[in-house]
């Protein structure tokens, strides 16, 4: 398995692998290869709860002090990802380390336009938005409950499930929205005419 | 002259949230507003919200302002919109331009709800089109749907910082860094890590030392900073960039609190300036209360709760709401503000408020 | 939609928009020259508080253009200075 190294969380945004492995919220390399299960990186204290109430299994536990940091059930959770897009801070995964032959899964919130489509060959990203290898999307959730959070699992070589939490996103400093559908022309060149949230 | 029971002024989580309630419990209120329509800042808070199911987690900031707006309506508060409320004067006056007119209303109770203004922060070419307050990006791409530039660098890495970067993301821009003067990422780490895996680096201990262009912005220097937060020599680095937020922190916007004759007092965790206030948020004037981004700042969450605190407590002393019920009410807020400001983050605005309350106390010599 | 013109040249706007917003959309970020040293200005805190974006609109100088809205047929001119009336 490969890890990543970062100066921590609290310089970086990005969480180490010590920081991770210390919280309640991730689970252990045991579960990790029994099957699906979910990896809550949220290691701060603050006042926020919905993942608890969101998981139909009961798994995460926040408690009566709603800053607690979320603590998973591994023997409860299902890897069933409906705590993927109930997470405000979209700091829920879900991976899949026995998808298949030497392929993983990596479910993960992507809220942005255009979304990739199934079967599409993707760039993985690491937590600072490098690319790690290439993917292949499997399948997108975009259901009403959801709330404009689109779930996305990408296959991916089973030695960068640690690592890759995501795909690429306005790659280049070139804005996607360049080859928007809607027709874009001189005259809204600076327009946001399709937007991963509102419309 | 138009009389009422509340003057409202400012139509935003906080201000909404007191109509709602006095309303509710049958007092006459009438909402002013300088915008055309009514929900403050949060029609332009696109992102999930955090605490607790009460606290509405999980829903989008314009959705509870749509929510807010239904409750207005349905309740029939009077609202004037496209109204300043320009000045406060005797007796409870608030003078108002509507329509190119000056107008006096009178209220039993005024309620300031006037929210903050954005800190400029200022290097050389920081005047350039193209510089901007956080805020002001956020506005013409959530509201107006309009990019204000193409490549974007953000100054400050609190909450307002990372959600923008994020925001200007999904609205296709590219943001090619932050910059955070402080050894450490002022906002939530979770709004750090969302951002960082979409690439955006976020340079800590750096700031900018100038803005280049001919007639807008076309390049960023920004340069490292020692212990001391002195610039270091050489370290300078430029940035291809058409645009600059500055997210340096709001302010009160406390203008009419002043006017009113209300005590100030200072606490930099809540923003600088702002009228102090007591437990159930009125001033050291009689009758007239803050809430929300005026009374100190904070979140959109506590902004409701004061705001209801607010107008719970203009009810019963008006003799709409019984004091029982009233108590009743006012510790079930104050419980969820307790909620929401506990933690590493908002404990500094909970001690923040309790020394308020100490002033408000020893300015009534208690 | 509708039509506004700027320094002559005519841009389309959105209903309801405010004049700063149609401007950006048309890649116009100076609204003004200050008096002295004739520097550019633009959008800053667009909420109606800087005049920093203030143009002259149908003849009227000062007009913050971050909190008006764009009217069908409106002229609007970069103002050098403290502008003109007429």
């Amino acid at each position: 398995m490969k890890f990543w190294t970062s100066k921590g969380s609290a310089a970086e945004g990005i969480p180490t692998p010590d920081e991770l492995k210390k919280s309640p919220g991730y689970p252990s390399l045991k579960s990790l290869q029994e099957g699906p299960v979910a990896i809550i990186e949220c290691i701060e204290k603050i006042p926020c709860n919905p993942c608890e109430t969101a998981c139909p299994a009961g798994a995460i536990r926040i408690g009566s002090s709603i800053t607690n940091l979320p603590a998973l059930d591994e023997d409860k959770c299902t890897g069933c990802g409906v705590c993927i897009s109930s997470c405000p801070g979209l700091a829920i995964f879900v991976v899949n380390l026995n998808y298949a032959n030497g392929s993983a899964l990596v479910s993960f919130p992507f809220e942005f336009v255009p979304l990739p489509k199934v079967g599409e060959e993707v760039a993985a990203v690491d937590r600072e938005g490098k690319e790690v290898c290439k993917g292949k999307v499997i399948k997108i959730l975009n259901k009403r409950k959801q709330n404009r959070t689109p779930v996305v699992s990408i296959s991916i070589p089973k030695k960068y499930a640690l690592v890759v939490r995501g795909i690429s996103v306005n790659k280049n400093g070139s804005s996607k929205q360049n080859n928007s559908p809607k027709g874009r022309n001189n005259e809204n060149k600076m327009r946001v005419l399709d937007h991963p949230i509102l419309g | 002259m138009k009389r009422c029971d509340v003057i409202v002024i400012g139509s935003g989580p906080a201000g909404l949230s007191c109509s709602i309630e006095a309303t509710g419990s049958r007092a006459e209120v009438i909402l002013i507003d300088e915008n055309g329509r009514p929900g403050g800042q949060l029609f332009k808070q696109v992102h999930k919200f955090f605490g607790s199911k009460q606290h509405k987690a999980g829903v989008r900031g314009f959705d509870i302002g749509l929510q807010l707006l239904e409750q207005v309506n349905k309740l029939g508060v009077n609202t004037l919109l496209n109204t300043v409320a320009y000045g406060i004067f005797e007796e409870k006056t608030v003078g108002i331009i509507k329509n190119e007119k000056i107008e006096m209303i009178q209220g039993k109770k005024i309620l300031l709800a006037t929210g903050a203004i954005e800190n400029p922060i200022v290097f050389p070419g920081w005047t350039l089109p193209g510089v901007m307050g956080a805020g002001a990006a956020q506005t013409m791409i959530n509201i107006h749907r309009v990019l204000p530039g193409k490549r974007f660098v953000i100054l400050g890495s609190g909450n307002v910082g990372l959600i923008i970067s994020y925001q200007l993301l999904q609205a296709g821009a590219s943001v090619i860094a932050v910059v955070e003067a402080a050894p450490k990422i002022g906002g939530y780490q979770v709004h750090a890590s969302k951002i960082r895996r979409a690439g955006v680096p976020v340079y800590t201990s750096c700031t900018i030392k100038e803005v280049k262009g001919g007639k807008e912005v076309e390049e960023v220097v920004i340069v490292k900073l020692d212990n001391s937060w002195r610039p270091i020599k050489s370290t300078e680095r430029s940035l291809t960039a058409d645009c600059v937020c500055i997210a340096g922190g709001l302010h009160p916007s406390i203008e009419l609190a002043q006017m009113a004759g209300c005590t100030l007092g200072f606490s930099p965790e809540l923003g600088g300036y702002l009228p102090t206030h007591n437990e159930n948020m009125e001033t050291t004037i009689q009758g007239i209360y803050v809430a929300g981004d005026t009374a100190g700042i904070e979140e959109a969450s506590t902004a409701m709760e004061e705001g209801r605190l607010a107008g719970t407590d203009m009810a019963q002393k008006l003799g709409y709401l019984s004091q029982e019920k009233a108590l009743g009410k006012k510790e079930e807020i104050r419980e969820s503000l307790l909620a929401l400001r506990s933690g590493p983050f908002a404990c500094l605005s909970h001690r923040a408020k309790i020394n308020i309350l100490q002033a408000m106390k020893a300015n009534r010599g208690e | 939609m509708l039509n506004i013109t700027v320094d002559g040249k005519k841009i389309k706007a959105r209903e309801g928009e405010m004049i700063i917003a149609a401007l950006l959309n048309a890649g116009i970020r100076i609204n003004r020259f200050t008096s002295k040293y004739k520097e550019p200005r633009g959008f800053f805190c667009g909420i109606g508080q800087c005049t920093d974006c203030i143009m002259t609109v149908s003849g009227i100088p000062n007009v913050r253009t971050c909190v008006t809205p764009v009217e069908e047929g409106m002229v609007v001119e970069t103002q050098y200075g403290r502008g003109e009336w007429g």
